[in-house]
């Protein structure tokens, strides 16, 4: 038996409003099933409809045709808020989460809102997960960028939602924020049971999910592992997907799947000792 | 054709310089990286090559900046401008224009140029946005609006062209498409690119030259890449190195390779590297069971 599911699209339908002539339709009977526990990676290019999906599943948008569940629950023409309770997003943009005073009041906002008993508790173990303490009383904006991530992390987890959406994470961070961003990612992985990410980031990709789903013009192209999706050269060279360069060089020189540079050159080793030992 | 001598800029109100004695000569024709870590002085060291530091930002300004023979505190930005081309990293905010030809127009037509509207038509067949001269802005997608971005820029043919992480915003679709489109502007049309760039893949791929900068100093300026092979160094200042090069360097560390100030630095160099290590391992083990 299949393991429950998180997100269930049936047949969902979603358009833009169109300046001029028909509306642009975004999906067309998109059918859709993430379950209970996945890593999901979301890619594609640039208009193919991530953050689309995104929104659908948190309720900012509504599809004009088809269902939408969530955690079970029927969400196609409940209010975000409602929604809530299950989902989610992480804006790519961490200023857009930003709407208090200071750290401390963002992340106890929510649940303040929602008078969640103990809030000012949570609220201190969310600062403290991120390592955030000391800055709770400082304007998230004036963070550092990594601080910044780390903030709209624990805004996204306060509500302890069932799915976690994360609209690019790692998008033009430095080695050292991506690396806090990485870790903070899978802390939070053991917190949350379903987390989807939308990305460019084919780094990300290869470390971090365990699903792959790619996008192209409002259908699902492919799906799978990350190593399945980077074998499959109609789908990399339609979508204009490019595997990440370590993976590219490990496949031409060993017909070989290596992840990062470590495991290359681990490889590399092996097939040398190999031939050595001839 | 452009001469950075002790540049030195401070914002007002910030503790210590931005700029903290810049030297540094860029040739004509070059396709140039400015690398370096957040702070670093980047953003700043470009805005200073075309004028809007000092002209429109305050600060404690001293050393000189000369462009195409042009002092830029002695010359406006207006004269500057026609030399000096901009690509900011928020490209939406210089589209003005509610239609594309329009846009890239824009600037000419300010200039009471006659030829406005073929300039502006130039300029977005060089980047391949021709076909959509008359569309509406908001009709395009992001890549398609940075590329406007960049006719928009090119449409006063500047001589220098300078973009602040291109890459960023994009898509590595979209991102190589932007690049291609450099490259030609660079190997045609003769123009000196510098991009800001942290991507190390693209500065691998497209750039001739790539500089370090590091709190407001240079720190060197190399061949793109023997630039790119100091791993250890890019990687101290929040840099990512290109995967082959740190993959070649890992292994030069365990003295499999020989040392080498020039790693591979791209897939296409990876490939010729390691096989020719193979091969000649493989060559030299035959070699020595001969010997026995």
């Amino acid at each position: 038996m299949n393991p429950p599911k998180a997100v269930c699209f049936e047949n969902v339908s979603a358009e833009y409003r169109g300046i001029k002539d028909k509306n642009p339709k975004i999906f067309d009977g998109l059918d859709l099933n993430i379950h209970k526990g996945e890593k999901v990676a979301l890619i594609g290019s640039n208009g193919a409809g991530k953050s689309t999906l995104l929104k659908l599943i948190c309720g900012f948008i509504k599809p004009y045709g088809g269902r939408i569940y969530v955690c079970g629950e029927e969400i196609t023409s409940k209010k975000p808020e409602e929604t809530a309770k299950y989902v989610s997003l992480v804006y790519q943009n961490p200023e857009e989460m930003f709407i208090g005073e200071s750290v401390g009041d963002d992340i106890e906002y929510a649940m303040r809102e929602r008078k969640i008993p103990d809030y000012k508790s949570k609220a201190l173990e969310l600062i403290e997960m991120f390592s955030l303490k000391g800055l709770e009383n400082k304007d998230a904006r004036l963070l550092s960028g990594g601080q910044m991530r780390r903030a709209s992390l624990a805004i996204g987890i306060a509500l302890n939602p069932s799915v976690l959406l994360l609209d690019e994470p790692t998008a033009n961070l430095d080695i050292a924020t991506r690396t806090e961003v990485i870790e903070a990612l899978n802390s939070i992985c053991s917190k949350t049971e379903t987390a989807i990410v939308a990305t460019h980031d084919m780094q990300l990709v290869a470390e971090w999910a365990d699903r792959v789903i790619v996008l192209h013009e409002g259908r699902i192209a492919a799906d799978g592992t990350c190593t399945e999706i980077f074998e499959d050269e109609f789908v990399l060279e339609k979508v204009g997907i490019m595997p990440p360069e370590i993976y590219t060089l490990g496949k031409r020189l060993f017909g070989a799947q290596t992840l990062n540079p470590k495991e290359f050159a681990d490889l590399f080793l092996r097939e040398r000792e190999e031939v050595l030992a001839i | 054709m452009i001469r950075i001598n002790g540049l030195k800029f401070a914002y007002p109100g910030m503790k210590g310089y931005v700029l903290n004695g810049i030297e540094l000569e860029i040739e004509k024709g070059d396709f140039i990286a400015v690398m370096g870590s957040n702070g670093s002085g980047k953003s700043t060291l470009c805005k200073a090559i075309n004028g809007l530091i000092p002209h429109f930002f305050d600060g404690d300004y001293s050393g000189s900046v000369e462009v195409c023979g042009l002092n830029t505190v002695e010359h406006d930005i207006s004269e500057l401008a026609m030399k000096v081309g901009y690509v900011y990293q928020d490209f939406e905010n210089q589209i003005v224009r509610p239609t594309v030809l329009d846009d890239a127009s824009f600037s000419c037509l300010n200039y009471a140029m006659s030829d406005y509207r073929e300039r502006g038509i130039r300029a977005l067949e060089a980047v391949g946005l021709a076909n959509k001269a008359f569309d509406y802005i908001w009709q395009l997608s992001g890549g398609q609006k940075h590329l406007l971005a960049l006719a928009g820029a090119l449409a006063l043919n500047p001589d220098v062209l300078i973009l602040d992480e291109p890459a960023s915003q994009l898509d590595p679709l979209h991102a190589n498409g932007i690049y291609e489109a450099l490259k030609i502007l660079n190997s045609e049309f003769g123009k000196t690119i510098i991009t800001i760039e942290h991507h190390t893949e693209y500065i691998a791929k497209y750039c001739k030259n790539a500089v370090l900068l590091d709190k407001g100093r240079v720190i060197w300026k190399l061949p793109a890449k023997q630039a790119l092979s100091r791993v250890d160094e890019l990687e101290n200042r929040n840099i990512f190195p290109p995967q082959t090069a740190i993959a070649a360097k890992i292994l030069m560390e365990k003295g499999i390779l020989p040392e080498s100030e020039n790693l591979p630095v791209t897939v296409e160099d990876g490939v010729k590297f390691f096989s020719r290590i193979k091969i000649s391992e493989a060559a030299d083990i035959k070699n020595r069971s001969g010997f026995f």
